[in-house]
């Protein structure tokens, strides 16, 4: 019986707390808190998905000024190229 | 529009306007908005960060930045144009996937350790195994039943490196066949949608264009005209016209609208011309029913592609069969490794269709639409093709030239009184009655009561309280008993010697003869022989015209087999007895009286200005009015069928190379495993390109 005992405690304990958590899972301001959470969370996911597209565009930016340089440089040694051959 | 400028460089600026700034459908439609400024040639936009890529002429610098920071939500709407949001979606979705096998396989592989990565292996290979195994309980030997056994050999041999890498391509190789199935469809969709829903608009400065229908704005002012359908809702801004709204309200008769009156989508303009401005956009698409009618008839499926499928799940024991040889004779469990991830029947799959959507898109190019694979088939393979005379051979609009009158009533009452009886139907003399009434200002009020018309006769109607009919001699003297005199048979048969005759009666007495004439489409002597060229063996015309008109068509064509006073059962049946001598017969028409004969041929073909039904039941739609599209349909067919036996060889040849070298051990499994996914996906997109040259002369 006292182990039997323990059992009970244990059973009724967690009645209780099923009880208590549909409470509070129904309860309004629960919900809201849990919305607010999820929102939050996209937001983040927003935000990240911002962050990453403008990671991409810099990286697109500094490319195009860079192949734009490299483009440049080419057509300056190819016209110095030009001048020393008709020398 | 409150942004940020990122990059500024002269022609190439980068704007920011942050993640609420504007939707992914946004995006697109705000890209085109840009495109439209004249100053800029390109524009790129990003709904995650309300970026916006320009390159544009440097001068106007101060114009595209003012341009902006004035744009409202309202300025760009568009009509959600689904396909192209679709061919992003697609091409998203399509690099996402494939990064995210890459990503977990490297993810795997350098930061795991190897308990982990072993039982991700086991965890993943759970999928293949149960395909494997559902299908060999059905007693099916495929493709599944392959993969399946070699991932589980290579596991059982202890080698979770090959096994892993095994399923990575496999994944990958999917992810590509289900993308460029997709894609091939998405590309039909796309094709469809700009080359063949059109509209005329009026441009700022008056002229008419054409442009697709997505890109109409709110606003525009569209033109529509006699016969056409109206393609969005508006309000008349000029013009009036008789709209029949039957599509909508189920009216039959239609209705007179006059300035700022509204219009709607879907109706007819039965009779004048309006100019419409646009006040709202939807997006319900004819294209989109086209297409899923497509994709998901399994009927329209070519008989070559059942063949395939069939033949490459055939193939399958050989592989194994291989495979066990390899075994026994060699010990060697990396060779049959190698064996069992060749199989000839995925690139099977995938080729053939892919190759015949891409022919549909291509069609439509040359304003053809077919509405499947099937049809392709049988214009390839036709030795027989019979034409319907009027409005098919001839032109549309025949010409009437005398209007001889009868009984006492003057040439112009007769005229108008023909024009009022003929003017509801869309016959193609019909219409060159009602067109000619017109030409001369011969107006009516409707005055006769309800009209009925007779299919390939006439029309019948009363008039005051005397019973009126106009149509074929057929009509007015066997069936109506129409007296006729000697005299007046004398000029018939004169007449009739040039032109084909519509006979008018009102109150049981012949009132009036209009003479017709009905010219043969320019070119046509040309498609005729070019067909025959082409291996059409026998060109047959069937008219429902009288025996002269029909000759004269058909010597001046070069046709010799054609038949005249034909009823539409009779073609049916005409049809039906070639299908019976076991020719593949095509079948061209336009009107009402030639659908039984549609239905009946193996591939039938309707003209652009033919009837709805017509259009309807026809398998295959010219949207232009040149004869010669079918030159071009009938190579673009047989040109389709020698590619995909070219990729059959191809795909077979490579594949049987790759198991040869597997054979000699000179292929690892995962090399052998890539070659041959990654030929199965080249000849998927070979499947994509053309059959005719670009340079083909466009119709």
């Amino acid at each position: 019986m006292k182990i039997g005992g323990k059992r009970i405690l244990i059973f009724l304990g967690g009645l209780v707390a099923g009880a208590a958590a549909k409470k509070v899972l129904e309860s309004q301001s629960v919900r809201q808190l849990a919305v607010d959470g999820v929102a939050k969370g996209i937001k983040l996911q927003k935000s990240a998905q911002e962050t990453l597209e403008n990671l991409k565009e810099d990286a697109q930016d500094i490319h195009h000024d860079a192949a734009k340089k490299v483009d440049e440089e080419d057509a300056i040694e190819a016209k110095v190229e030009e001048i020393k051959e008709e020398k | 529009m409150n942004f940020v400028i990122k990059y500024d460089q002269p022609g190439r600026i980068r704007l920011r306007a942050g993640y609420d700034a504007f939707s992914e459908t946004d995006a697109l439609n705000l890209r085109r908005v840009l495109e439209d400024l004249p100053y800029v040639f390109n524009a790129r936009t990003s709904h995650k960060n309300g970026g916006m890529l320009i390159y544009y002429r440097s001068e106007y610098r101060e114009d595209l930045l003012d341009f902006v920071r004035d744009l409202k939500r309202s300025d760009i709407d568009y009509l959600p144009n689904e396909t192209e949001l679709e061919s992003l979606r697609l091409n998203k979705k399509f690099k996402r996937d494939v990064m995210k096998v890459i990503g977990k396989a490297l993810f795997m592989r350098f930061l795991m350790p190897m308990p982990i990565r072993k039982f991700s292996a086991i965890w993943r290979f759970s999928d293949y195994l149960d395909a494997g195994i559902m299908s060999l309980l059905k007693f099916n030997l495929n493709v599944s039943v392959l993969d399946a056994t070699s991932i589980g050999v290579s596991m059982l041999r202890g080698d979770y490196g090959t096994a892993s890498s095994i399923m990575n391509l496999l994944e990958i190789s999917d992810i590509m066949e289900d993308y460029t199935k997709k894609k091939a469809v998405n590309d039909f969709s796309r094709g469809l949608s700009v080359n063949l829903e059109r509209v005329w608009i009026e441009s700022e400065d008056g002229e008419e264009i054409s442009i697709p229908l997505e890109d109409v704005k709110l606003g525009d002012r569209v033109i529509v005209r006699t016969g056409s359908l109206i393609p969005l809702d508006g309000k008349i801004a000029e013009g009036e016209a008789y709209i029949n709204e039957s599509s909508i309200t189920g009216e039959m008769l239609s209705d007179l609208k006059q300035k700022n009156s509204s219009v709607f989508a879907g109706t007819t303009v039965e009779d004048g011309n309006i100019v419409m401005e646009v006040t709202s956009l939807s997006d319900e698409s004819k294209i989109n029913k086209i297409v899923n009618m497509i994709e998901h008839s399994e009927s329209l499926k070519a008989n070559i592609q059942n063949r395939a499928e069939e033949m490459a799940d055939r193939l399958v024991p050989f592989s194994f069969i291989g495979a066990g040889l390899t075994w026994l004779l060699t010990r060697n469990t990396m060779k049959v490794l190698s064996i069992l991830l060749v199989d000839y029947s995925c690139a099977l799959k995938l080729t053939v269709p892919i190759s015949i959507i891409s022919a549909m898109r291509e069609a439509s190019k040359y304003k053809v639409l077919v509405k499947g694979g099937k049809h392709l088939e049988a214009f390839a393979n036709a030795d027989t093709i019979v034409f319907d005379k009027t409005g098919t051979l001839t032109v549309a609009t025949p010409k009437v030239r005398k209007v001889i009158p009868f009984g006492g009533m003057t040439r112009d009452e007769t005229l108008r009184t023909a024009a009022c009886l003929e003017e509801h139907f869309p016959h193609s003399v019909a219409k060159a009655i009602v067109k000619q009434a017109e030409e001369e200002n011969l107006y009516h009020r409707e005055f006769h009561a309800d009209v009925e018309y007779v299919v390939a006769h006439g029309i019948a109607s009363k008039i005051g309280d005397k019973r009126a009919v106009i149509g074929s001699r057929h009509f007015i003297v066997d069936d109506e008993k129409t007296p006729i005199s000697e005299e007046d048979e004398k000029i018939i048969n004169e007449l009739g010697e040039k032109y084909s005759l519509i006979y008018m009666a009102i109150g049981g007495k012949l009132s009036g003869i209009i003479c017709i004439e009905d010219p043969v489409r320019t070119g046509a002597e040309n498609t005729i022989e070019e067909l025959r060229n082409l291996g059409i063996e026998n060109i047959v015309m069937l008219t429902g015209d009288s025996e002269k008109p029909a000759k004269e068509t058909a010597e001046k064509l070069g046709i010799t087999e054609y038949r005249s006073q034909v009823l539409p059962e009779e073609k049916a049946k005409y049809i039906q007895e070639l299908k019976r001598q076991g020719r593949t017969v095509i079948m061209v028409g336009d009107g009402v009286n030639d659908s039984p004969a549609l239905a009946a041929s193996d591939v039938s073909v309707s003209m652009n200005e033919g009837s709805d039904i017509a259009r309807e039941v026809a398998d295959v739609i010219l949207l232009t009015p040149d004869l010669n599209a079918l030159i071009m349909l009938r190579e673009l067919s047989q040109e389709l069928f020698a590619k995909i036996n070219r990729n059959y060889r191809d795909i077979i040849g490579f594949n049987s190379g790759l198991i040869g070298l597997g054979l000699l051990g000179l292929l690892p499994p995962a090399t052998s495993a890539f070659l041959h996914n990654a030929s199965t996906v080249a000849i998927s997109l070979r499947s994509t390109f053309p059959c005719l040259p670009n340079s083909y002369k466009t119709v």
